[in-house]
């Protein structure tokens, strides 16, 4: 008679049998595409990517508590990486333990890139390569200090420029007008720069950088001219009370992120993941502090530095020419000047 | 413990092992670099590169973005003349006018069609006469764990600059109509096409979990076994359990269908004279082919609703109409 692959039970459980069915031959995690098998066939393209990779810390004492990784860039010290989610204090960690104090070059706002230097020799550094010809499926690695892995994944998307979209209060705006003589604030959002200045629902903005508003048109008009981690000044009412608060503006996706569903699902993303010349989007699953670092192609020139993590399913690179050109503006002096650079 | 029947017969539950035959000739005599185990170096990645370009390049013109009532998602039109694949709770409600977007922007009308609650199967069809792009179906069980596969789908909408969104992940493994990658997957992909290295369509997307290798999808065999059902429009949908008729039999997979081990005293199958031994082949008119298929096409009736329930005893066919019983009893 027929051959019996037998789990019997009574008819109740459809829950037991997807138990386990799903045992059945389950691939191997070493087999999976972040897994070490599909990582060892990158080993000759990816091998001095690791010594070019750096990681960005707060402290000398904590190189394990990573903000951000960085590309060395030069034969003298020169590393780029990530602008937004730099730390005050910039501690640089190598890959054979070294810890050293950079100091901040300049910032390039246009893509968010950052310039620093050290004072050491650095033996390895990256080689640009071209990007013009990246596509879909190509194959990309990234990696993460620590991990005896390089991290893989392929272009997903076309190239293209990402919009800024302007800094927010954090903050849902209820009714407004002549009668209550501004804009009423309704819900404030938690990671939001509006929560950290003490701004409260029920209070009126009645006037922002000295300007009056009365509407939410004009008040938003304001805002949205601005970028995230921009000032703003506010003048607000509660109750009998006038104040005046500081807010620092947030980025509209980290700050609302809680209201949706694919940020939920999607861990810890970059706060700044629009407002670039140009991205090219792949699915190498990285945390938002190992942004900054370098990405290689198969011919195992780096093809660009990991800028955004937009959610489970996406990472930005911005491509090696826009890295270079963000490079030049900064050398240029074309750049946000760079407030309190430490000094070594 | 509302149903203390139920907590009984599911506590006496007996497991044993099962076993899981590799079918793999392919994989003994690689000729192709995803047909290896992994890769093993730079000039499979290559090999690899290479025929996801060639996948994307025959299917990019047969996706579509679905703008429905409940959000964006995403399908594959798999017919020329416009037969969409995409996920059930994409499509919704059958007999309803949604709109699909092609990678160059155009849009089209579509109706939807039948869904599956068991699979997230759904299906829709352009209701605009014309020849479509379209790509074709993987044949029956042509896939496995460790297949290399690509996902494409719309995350987060429709975004013309940005195009589809492909990524590539392998087979994990496959169990109830359902395949598992590691393809990262997020909200909008859903109804979206996975395709074996072939470009045929194997599974479409459904739905994920916080950890980024549970990105799970409806077979293509889903959408195989209910497709006259599905395109007629029909809305299966599998009942929670104390809602469900109950049959009462304890049984085994076997290879022609599904082997009764035991009857219930008293129950539905006992009154209808199901005697152990016999082999359960079909449901009505489904076909039935695993345990997991007896329970679905149960789990969709009601008790008191008279099925018929076919079998084979001694080899030879019978079909015995019943009334199911109730858990409740």
């Amino acid at each position: 008679m027929a051959k019996i692959t037998a789990y019997a039970f009574l008819f109740a459980a459809l829950l037991v049998v997807s138990a386990v069915g799903e045992e059945r031959a389950e691939l191997p995690a070493r087999m999976r595409i972040i897994g070490e098998a599909v990582s060892q066939a990158f080993g000759e393209p990816a091998e001095n990517l690791e010594a070019c990779t750096v990681a960005i810390c707060s402290s000398r004492n904590d190189p394990d508590d990573v903000l951000l990784l960085g590309a060395v860039v030069s034969p003298d010290g020169f590393i780029v990486t990530k602008a937004s989610d730099l730390p005050a204090r910039i501690w640089v960690a190598f890959a054979d333990g070294e810890i050293e104090r950079a100091k901040l070059i300049g910032k390039d706002r246009v893509n968010d890139v950052a310039f620093l230097k050290i004072d050491r020799a650095t033996a390895e550094f990256v080689s640009w390569g071209s990007t013009k010809e990246l596509k879909r499926g190509h194959w990309l690695a990234s990696v993460v200090p620590g991990d005896n892995v390089f991290h893989v994944g392929v272009v997903s998307a076309n190239r293209r420029s990402l919009a800024r979209s302007g800094g927010v209060l954090g903050v849902m705006l209820g009714r407004d007008g002549a009668g209550i003589g501004g804009i009423m604030v309704g819900q404030v959002m938690e990671q939001s720069g509006a929560r950290a200045a003490g701004l409260e629902r029920g209070d009126v903005i009645t006037a922002i950088n000295g300007e009056q508003v009365l509407t939410t048109e004009e008040l938003k008009e304001i805002i949205t001219s601005h970028d995230a981690q921009d000032i703003v000044v506010l003048n607000v009412e509660r109750g009998v009370e006038e104040l005046e608060l500081s807010v620092e503006l947030g980025h509209r996706a980290h700050v609302f992120e809680r209201t949706s569903r694919n940020q939920l699902m999607s861990g810890n993303t970059s706060k700044r993941r629009v407002g670039f010349n140009e991205i090219v989007q792949h699915d190498i699953p990285l945390e938002a502090q190992f942004m900054g670092g370098p990405v290689v192609g198969l011919d195992g020139k780096a093809v660009g530095l990991n800028i955004a993590r937009a959610n489970r399913a996406e990472t930005y690179l911005l491509p090696a020419e826009e890295v270079l050109s963000s490079i030049e503006r900064i050398l240029n002096g074309e750049i946000e000047v760079a407030e309190g650079a430490s000094d070594l | 413990m509302l149903h203390g029947t139920l907590v009984l017969l599911v506590a006496a539950v007996i497991f044993s092992a099962q076993s899981s035959p590799a079918k793999t000739p392919d994989a003994r005599n690689p000729t192709k670099a995803w047909e290896k185990a992994a890769p093993e170096g730079v000039e499979d990645l290559m090999a690899i590169q290479r025929q996801v370009d060639t996948v994307w390049e025959s299917a990019r013109h047969a996706i579509v973005g679905v703008k429905a009532h409940e959000g964006e998602g995403s399908g594959v039109v798999v017919s020329e003349d416009g037969y969409v694949l995409t996920a059930g709770h994409v499509s919704g409600e059958p007999g309803r006018m949604i709109e699909l977007y092609f990678e160059d922007g155009s849009s089209v009308t579509a109706e939807t069609l039948g869904l599956a609650s068991y699979a997230d199967s759904g299906m829709a069809k352009i209701t605009e006469e014309g020849k479509w792009p379209f790509v074709p179906m993987a044949k029956a069980n042509s896939y496995q764990s460790g297949d290399w596969c690509i996902a494409i789908g719309n995350p987060n909408g429709y975004d013309k600059d940005r195009g589809f969104v492909l990524r590539l992940g392998r087979i994990i493994s496959i169990f109830n109509y359902t395949i598992r990658t590691d393809c990262k997957i997020v909200g909008g992909d859903s109804g979206g096409p996975l395709f074996d290295m072939d470009g045929n369509v194997i599974g479409i997307h459904s739905r994920i979990s916080f950890n980024k290798e549970d990105n799970y999808h409806a077979t293509i065999e889903a959408f195989k076994k209910d497709w006259n059902k599905l395109v007629d429009g029909r809305e299966l949908r599998v009942l929670k359990q104390h809602r469900r008729g109950f049959l009462g039999i304890e049984m085994a997979e076997v290879d022609n269908g599904v082997l009764v081990r035991n009857v219930v005293p008293k129950s539905a199958a006992e009154v209808a004279g199901i005697l152990a031994g016999d082999i359960i082949t079909h449901i009505n008119s489904d076909k039935v082919e695993s345990v997991h298929d007896l329970t679905i096409a149960i789990g969709m009736h009601k008790p008191d609703e008279e099925i018929a329930v076919k079998l084979l005893r001694e080899e030879k066919v019978e079909e015995f109409p019943l009334r199911l019983g109730s858990w409740r009893k």
